[in-house]
C-alpha cells in the first residue's frame, strides 16, 4: 500500500510499505493493506514502516492518519527520522522549553494559554523523541 | 530639437533610474525564490488536511457543538484583506482590491499598509490591522489567528474570509476571497483548493465505505478543526508573500527594460543633436574659407 507521510515543511516521505504501525491516541496500532477507511488522531510518539526485510522509525508529533483506497496518509506538525534525534539537543531544547513554563506558571497572565499549551505540545514531543531513542540504545 | 545638454541630462537620469530599478529587481528576485519555495512546500500539508475534513458530512456536523462550524445569521462579514507593506509592485495592490470594492457590512482586518490603507480611504470600519515580516514566521500568525477567532466568537464579526494574492506562478496572481469560518461545504472548499493548486481531482477520490474516526468524531473536528484553521492561514500568508514578491520582481524588471529602452532612444537622439552640431560647424567653417577664397 502506498504510505506518505506530510508535514508543513512539505512532502517528507513518499514510498510503498507493507505494514505501518503508529502511536494513536488510543494506544499503539498497526495497519496493513486491505484496512478500512480510518481517520484518526495520533499523539507524539513512535512510526514505524516496514516494507520486506527493511524497516525504519520515525518519531513524529501529534496529528492524524488517514487511511483509505489503501493508501495511508499521516498528516502531523513535526517528524524526525530516527537517526536524527540528538538526545542531548533535545534534552536542552526541553530544559528550555519546562524553564518557560515553571517561569510562567508564577505569572500566568503574562503568558497567555495558547502559548503555555503550546510548550507543553513541545514538552511532549520532546519526551517522546527521547523516549523513542532510548528504546535503540 | 533639444540642445545636446539637455538630452544629456535627461540620459543620465534615466540610467539612474534603471540602475536603481535593476538594484530592486535582483533583491526582490532572491527573496521571489525564497518566498515561493516556502509557499509551494506548504502546500501538501493544508491540502491534507482540507482532505480530512472532507470526510465529515453536514449531517455530522449537525451535532457538533463547536463555534468553528455554527450556521448563523450574517449582519457583519469579517474580511482580512492582506495587501503589501510597501508599493512598486505593479498592479497587485490594485487588482486586489477591485472584488470588494462597494461591499457594505463589512469589519476589516488587515495585513500590510497598503491594505490599511485602502480601508481608511474607503471609509470602511477598522478593527485591527497587521504586519507580517518577509520571512512569515509562523509565530507571526497567532495574534491574526486568535485576533479572528476571538472578534469571531464574540460575534463582532458573523464570518472570517480573507482577500489575498493566490499564487499561481511568477507571472499571475490572482486575487481570491476565501471563507475560512464558519466551516462548512468541505466538499466545494477542497475542490476550489486542488484547481488552485492545479492538482488534477481524480487522484484525491473519497472512499466511499464508511469510516471509522477514532477516539471519537467530536475529539476529531476539534483538533483538525483547530489544526486547519491556523495553518490554512498561514499558507494563505506564505502565498500572498511569494504573490507579492513575483509581482515586485516583474515590475522592476519592467521598468528596468523600459529605462533601457528609453536609454536607447535618448543615446541616439544626443548623438544625433551632436552629429548635426558638428555638421553645422564643418558647413560653417567651408562657407567661410569659400568667402575668404572669393
Amino acid at each position: 500500500m502506498a504510505f506518505a507521510l506530510v508535514t508543513p515543511l512539505g512532502v517528507m516521505r513518499e514510498t510503498e510499505v507493507e505494514s505501518v504501525v503508529l502511536p494513536s491516541a488510543l494506544g499503539e496500532m498497526e495497519i496493513l493493506p486491505g484496512h478500512r477507511p480510518l481517520l484518526a488522531l495520533l499523539v507524539p510518539g513512535e512510526l514505524r514502516l516496514r516494507q520486506g526485510e527493511q524497516g525504519e522509525s520515525l518519531v513524529i508529533d501529534r496529528g492524524f492518519v488517514y487511511v483509505s483506497r489503501d493508501r495511508v496518509v499521516v498528516t502531523v506538525e513535526q517528524a524526525m527520522r530516527l537517526q536524527e534525534v540528538d538526545v542531548s539537543a533535545v534534552e536542552l531544547a526541553q530544559r528550555r522549553a519546562e524553564e518557560a513554563l515553571r517561569a510562567a506558571a508564577g505569572q500566568r497572565e503574562a503568558l497567555d494559554s495558547e502559548e503555555i499549551k503550546r510548550l507543553e505540545a513541545k514538552i511532549r514531543y520532546q519526551l517522546a523523541q527521547k523516549a523513542v531513542k532510548n528504546r535503540y540504545s | 530639437m533639444k540642445g545636446a545638454k539637455e538630452i544629456q541630462q535627461r540620459l543620465r537620469a534615466v540610467r539612474n533610474t534603471a540602475q536603481v530599478t535593476w538594484a530592486m529587481q535582483l533583491v526582490a528576485s532572491a527573496k521571489r525564490q525564497k518566498a515561493q519555495a516556502l509557499a509551494l512546500r506548504g502546500r501538501p500539508y493544508c491540502l491534507r488536511l482540507a482532505e480530512l475534513l472532507r470526510c465529515f458530512s453536514e449531517e455530522t456536523l449537525k451535532g457538533i457543538a463547536h463555534p468553528f462550524f455554527e450556521r448563523r445569521e450574517v449582519s457583519h462579514r469579517g474580511i482580512l484583506l492582506v495587501g503589501t507593506d510597501r508599493g512598486l509592485c505593479g498592479s497587485l495592490n490594485t487588482n486586489l482590491f477591485r472584488p470588494v470594492a462597494g461591499l457594505e457590512n463589512i469589519r476589516w482586518m488587515t495585513v500590510g499598509k497598503k491594505a490599511s490603507q485602502y480601508v481608511s480611504r474607503t471609509g470602511g470600519e477598522l478593527l485591527a490591522s497587521f504586519h507580517i515580516s518577509d520571512r512569515v514566521e509562523f509565530s507571526e500568525l497567532r495574534p491574526i489567528g486568535e485576533g479572528l477567532a476571538q472578534a469571531y466568537i464574540q460575534k463582532r464579526i458573523d464570518t472570517v474570509e480573507v482577500l489575498f494574492p493566490s499564487f499561481v506562478n511568477t507571472l499571475l496572481q490572482i486575487p481570491v476571497l476565501q471563507r475560512v469560518l464558519p466551516m462548512r461545504d468541505f466538499q466545494s472548499e477542497f475542490d476550489a483548493l486542488l484547481q488552485r493548486y492545479r492538482l488534477r481531482t481524480e487522484d484525491f477520490r473519497p472512499d466511499p465505505r464508511e469510516m471509522i474516526g477514532e477516539p471519537s468524531i467530536a475529539e476529531l473536528l476539534e483538533e483538525l478543526s483547530h489544526a486547519f484553521f491556523r495553518y490554512q492561514l498561514y499558507q494563505i500568508l506564505l502565498e500572498a508573500k511569494a504573490s507579492e514578491q513575483s509581482a515586485r520582481m516583474v515590475a522592476m524588471k519592467t521598468a528596468t527594460d523600459n529605462a533601457e529602452n528609453l536609454s536607447k532612444g535618448l543615446n541616439l537622439e544626443y548623438n544625433k543633436v551632436r552629429q548635426a552640431a558638428i555638421t553645422n560647424e564643418i558647413v560653417e567653417l567651408s562657407m567661410a574659407q569659400l568667402g575668404m577664397e572669393e
